[in-house]
């Protein structure tokens, strides 16, 4: 018997274990609870899409996409997989059963989950995560509603969700308080001092049996530099609705890295914060700190990996021998929202950078072997078509950095939605913007910008899929292009009167 | 296409005459320098770049001299084709020498089968062509045959394929 079993659900790609995990085990640690965790989304893709593979590709897609109907093969497939973890749940005879939610597109295995196993499972079954929310691109955590639990929890296949940052008021669950804000509730949970995050725990789990292209090497784990984000890009609520920028002290963020690779033996780490580079002073620190870890125990440079989300800096800010001693202390991949190639546009985005400051950190990644990973929203609101050649011709421009293999990866998303909590849906008419017909409030992909009119819905999914084919043709390595584009097939399915609204 | 090629060379005799062109195009014809570059407006597809050594003379080969040509390395706009250790594309390229009539004498009476190119190879001593198949757009080639990520997502969940592109099109009639 265990006090807390901790799950996580598909869908999230295998390449590590979800922060979730750890940093929940590492309370119920200091909570004095026996834990247990099982990460039922590798399980899923590393052994059921292995022996399954046709069967889990289908399984995948109805993860995302309602108008996937599964055949009975593969339903009986899926199934029987669910009711083999059932058994094992309630083998690990838990008292409290913690599931993590990482995003909305974990939504429907853990209903389908949760609705197998309630009717067996006595323990109270508690939800968290940033998935309780029915957005697709807004955390549940700074959301108005978590209506995705209060769905389950109607349902009656869970006892409790926690909603909001959790490090705090999860201790305080653990030891019996069952009076907080975010408890069943809705309020916004902020943790205060992002130093604050415990360890996390990795012990129940394999580090090195993820795919994560370093199996060989012990795998990777994450960390964080900080929570919240130091920019205001009007189309992202993590800086209006996160909480704002909280740091985590550098010397302390690598002292946790080296603990991790004292403890596990990991080497590679993945940065899950919004921006692994938010306060500059920290992270030179830290990168300080890692490179005399280095010379102290006669370690060579690149020992570790570092990679996650960047923000561009101007040569002022980060300096190239700023990316040089980065790169001694292992920058490996970095990962960024470039969003256009017009700076015009980036500009009105808030952004904060230009594509003269991109270029430099291009370079400097080139030039010492750091690789980039970016993401382009197609159709942004005030888009002019000057503003799109810009992005196509930016991306033939970026083209020889894909010959030398610094870009590794380009995401082109599924057109940009106006989400609540971002400065651009709370102030619309600032960014003339207006509603489709029929909409309250422009949101999700129904808004209309007065200054772009031809940028209709059509038109934004026209300019998504030219750039695709832009980038397939320039040999771009894309991900997930396929994944993005059923989404906006299965959006437009399901909501076909935008298209014909956009249109009158 | 943005071309640079770096050389090294023997100049002891003196400075070794060259020819540098792409199919039918010469773009250099004069005494090696240590660096060239050029700009030659190329059609999509499959081209030849060849760098030809010319005018060597018989004496111009001593036991501690011998007037050549050394290809360092070449830029196709910009990329080092050569950047990748385990897929050097200028090891694709051949040398077809012009053997000197004494030097084949010399070889046949000593049973010495000479070939008809030499790759990889970037040491051009004998007068003779070096050649090498390319396709334009040069860094839809190099992405191409290296593939410098060494990223393959196909089979993955991250794919992208052209299935989903054409049904987005169909739907929306783009």
């Amino acid at each position: 018997m265990i006090d807390v079993l901790i799950l996580s659900m598909p869908r999230i790609a295998p390449v590590r274990p979800q922060a979730a995990l750890g940093i929940l085990k590492a309370i119920c640690n200091k909570a004095n609870k026996s834990s247990k965790t099982f990460d039922i989304n590798a399980d899923f893709f590393l052994n059921f899409a292995g022996d399954h593979r046709v069967d889990a590709k289908a399984v995948d897609d109805h993860f995302i996409s309602n108008s996937v109907v599964l055949t009975s093969d593969e339903n009986e497939k899926y199934h029987s997989w669910l009711h083999q973890w059932v058994d094992k749940i309630l083998a690990a005879n838990s008292s409290i059963l913690v599931v993590s939610v990482f995003s909305w597109q974990s939504q429907v295995s853990v209903r389908d989950l949760l609705t197998k196993l309630r009717p067996k499972y006595n323990g109270t079954i508690v939800v968290g995560g940033q998935g309780l929310t029915n957005s697709q691109n807004l955390s549940a955590h700074w959301a108005d509603r978590a209506e995705y639990a209060e769905e389950l929890y109607q349902k009656k296949l869970i006892d409790f969700w926690i909603k909001g940052e959790a490090e705090e008021t999860f201790y305080e669950f653990l030891i019996g308080n069952r009076e907080f804000n975010g408890l069943n509730s809705h309020s916004v949970i902020m943790l205060g001092d992002a130093n604050n995050i415990p360890l996390s725990d990795f012990s129940d789990l394999d580090l090195g049996s993820y795919r994560s292209g370093y199996e060989a090497d012990g795998g990777v784990l994450p960390i964080e530099s900080c929570r919240g984000c130091v920019r205001s890009c009007v189309f992202c609520e993590m800086s209006s609705e996160h909480g704002g920028l909280r740091r985590r002290d550098g010397n302390a963020l690598a002292n946790e890295l080296i603990h991790y690779y004292e403890t596990y033996g990991v080497k590679h780490y993945y940065f899950h914060d919004d921006l692994m580079n938010a306060n500059i002073p920290d992270f030179k620190n830290f990168i300080n700190a890692i490179l005399t870890y280095y010379e102290k125990n006669n370690l060579p440079d690149k020992f570790f990996s570092l990679s996650g989300y960047w923000i561009i800096r101007n040569p002022r800010q980060f300096r190239a021998k700023d990316f040089e001693l980065f790169a001694k202390a292992g920058g490996n991949l970095l990962v960024t929202g470039i969003e256009t190639g017009s700076d015009r546009l980036r500009k009105t985005l808030r952004k904060g950078f230009t594509n003269k400051d991109l270029d430099f950190n291009l370079e400097q990644m080139h030039k010492n072997k750091i690789k980039f990973y970016f993401m382009l929203i197609a159709g942004l609101p005030g888009e002019t078509t000057d503003d799109f050649q810009e992005t196509v011709d930016s991306l033939s421009h970026w083209q020889k950095y894909v010959a030398t293999g610094t870009i590794i990866g380009v995401n082109l998303g599924t057109t940009a939605t106006l989400e609540p909590g971002t400065e651009i849906y709370n102030n619309a008419k600032n960014f003339n913007i207006v509603p489709l017909k029929g909409h309250e409030h422009p949101h999700g992909i129904y808004w209309m910008c007065t200054t772009t009119p031809d940028l209709n819905y059509k038109e934004r999914v026209r300019r998504r899929v030219a750039l695709q084919e832009h980038v397939l043709e320039l040999g771009y390595p894309i991900w997930k292009g396929d994944d993005h584009l059923k989404i906006i097939i299965d959006k437009y399915k399901q909501n076909i009167e935008v298209w014909n609204a956009s249109t009158n | 296409m943005h071309l640079q090629i770096n050389f090294s060379y023997n100049d002891y005799f003196r400075v070794p005459s060259i020819q540098i062109g792409i199919d039918d195009i010469v773009l250099f014809d004069g005494p090696v320098c240590l660096h060239v570059e050029f700009e030659p407006k190329l059609v999509k597809g499959t081209h030849i770049f060849w760098i030809a050594h010319h005018s060597k003379q018989p004496h111009e080969t001593t036991n501690e001299h011998d007037t050549h040509v050394f290809i360092k390395n070449i830029l196709f706009d910009g990329v080092d084709i050569d950047q990748l250790e385990y897929q050097k594309l200028s090891h694709r390229g051949k040398f077809y020498p012009e053997y000197n009539t004494d030097y084949v004498k010399d070889c046949i009476m000593n049973n010495i089968e000479l070939p008809e190119y030499f790759s990889p190879n970037h040491y051009l001593g004998h007068n003779g062509i070096w050649k090498l198949d390319f396709e334009a757009p040069s860094l839809n080639w190099i992405i191409k045959e290296q593939n410098p990520s060494g990223i393959n997502l196909e089979d993955t969940m991250f794919s992208t394929g052209k299935n989903t592109i054409q049904e987005i099109k169909d739907l929306f009639d783009l």
